[in-house]
């Protein structure tokens, strides 16, 4: 599918999960996605790894876009975690961060199986073209998957219960 | 006919050699000024360039800073300096809207100006198979303060300008002598 044609009245609707310890990273993120013009994206924010692992629940979540270095849980934990469990691990997990070095993004596609690897500083573009495949493939499932519904909005977790927490309890 | 005799390098990171082993490293030095500029014309959409103006004197500072370790091969530290008057217009225009000098938001832009450009340099150095890791970095904001080294540390600032703007850096490196 050509890039251009991800910019149609059909987008799907992805929802996302955006997670950086800095809010201002998680706005310059969220903002770019939207100027992407890719899918309607309905976010959901985590402020580290630990706080994303609550929130994240394969049934809600469609899209990662997670931060490399944060405090206690980093980004590639989070997604070594996420990859770890095979109910959980279909899901596009794109790095989002300063880590600029080949050899610690070759880490991160062979220890965490992450999908894709944005370097900051990015520009909406870099971002649009790195995106465009994976959320072309999405598009491609759903639209593949019957009878097509349009995705639930995102669950927020009442008190603290996400998808893992329901699972140990 | 002329013929060139390649030099032979017997170190491991010939990078680490320096000129004098109680300065800043000017290899160290280059770096910085090549990531810096790149990373923040990219950043900031305003050509960067180095000046060597000392535009912001150190004594009784006032603004906002950004510390981030390095720590690998080669151990440094890096202090990224917004004088009060360029915080506020340069953190618009890296986070794309007004963020107040006294807001809580003004660290976390600062915060995220020092990762970005300390994982551009890292990333500059690891092209140089030389090895390097980053720490989170620390911020420091506020009025008439002054920072100061132990004496077996050595530093030097650097001043850059933007179309409207100015910041420094300092590079702090330990004496080897």
């Amino acid at each position: 599918m050509d890039t251009e044609d991800l910019i149609s009245f059909d987008k799907i609707s992805l929802r996302t999960l955006v997670i950086d310890d800095s809010r201002i990273m998680r706005t310059m993120v969220m903002k770019s996605l939207q100027e992407t013009y890719l899918a309607d994206f309905e976010f959901t924010e985590a402020g580290s790894g630990a706080e994303a692992m609550e929130l994240f629940d394969p049934e809600t979540i469609d899209i990662i876009f997670a931060d490399w270095n944060m405090p206690g849980m980093s980004g590639v934990e989070f997604a070594h975690q996420v990859r770890s469990m095979s109910w959980a691990n279909h899901v596009p997990i794109i790095m989002v961060t300063s880590e600029s070095g080949e050899g610690k993004k070759q880490d991160a596609f062979d220890k965490a199986r992450i999908t894709c690897y944005v370097t900051k500083p990015f520009t909406v573009m870099e971002m649009r073209e790195k995106i465009a495949p994976i959320i072309a493939k999405l598009k491609e499932k759903r639209q593949a998957a019957s009878p097509p519904a349009k995705a639930p909005a995102p669950a927020k977790p009442q008190g603290g219960g996400g998808f893992f927490s329901k699972l140990l309890s | 006919m002329l013929t060139q005799t390649q030099p032979t390098l017997t170190l491991e990171h010939p990078k680490l050699v320096t000129e004098n082993v109680d300065a800043v490293p000017s290899w160290l030095i280059a770096n910085i000024q090549t990531s810096t500029i790149s990373a923040f014309s990219k950043m900031l959409g305003e050509t960067t360039c180095v000046t060597p103006e000392e535009l912001t004197s150190e004594a009784h500072y006032d603004g906002i800073i950004g510390i981030i370790s390095f720590v690998g091969d080669y151990t440094w530290s890096m202090v990224l300096g917004l004088p009060h008057r360029s915080a506020e217009p340069i953190a618009k225009m890296f986070a794309g809207f007004e963020i107040p000098f006294d807001s809580p938001d003004m660290g976390d832009v600062v915060g995220e100006l020092t990762n970005v450009l300390a994982g551009v340099i890292s990333g500059e150095l690891e092209s140089s198979n030389l090895k390097v890791h980053m720490s989170l970095p620390t911020i420091a904001i506020g009025k008439d303060f002054q920072m100061s080294l132990p004496e077996n540390l050595t530093s030097q600032r650097i001043h850059f300008i933007t179309e409207n703007n100015d910041f420094w850096i300092k590079l702090i490196v330990a004496k080897h002598g």
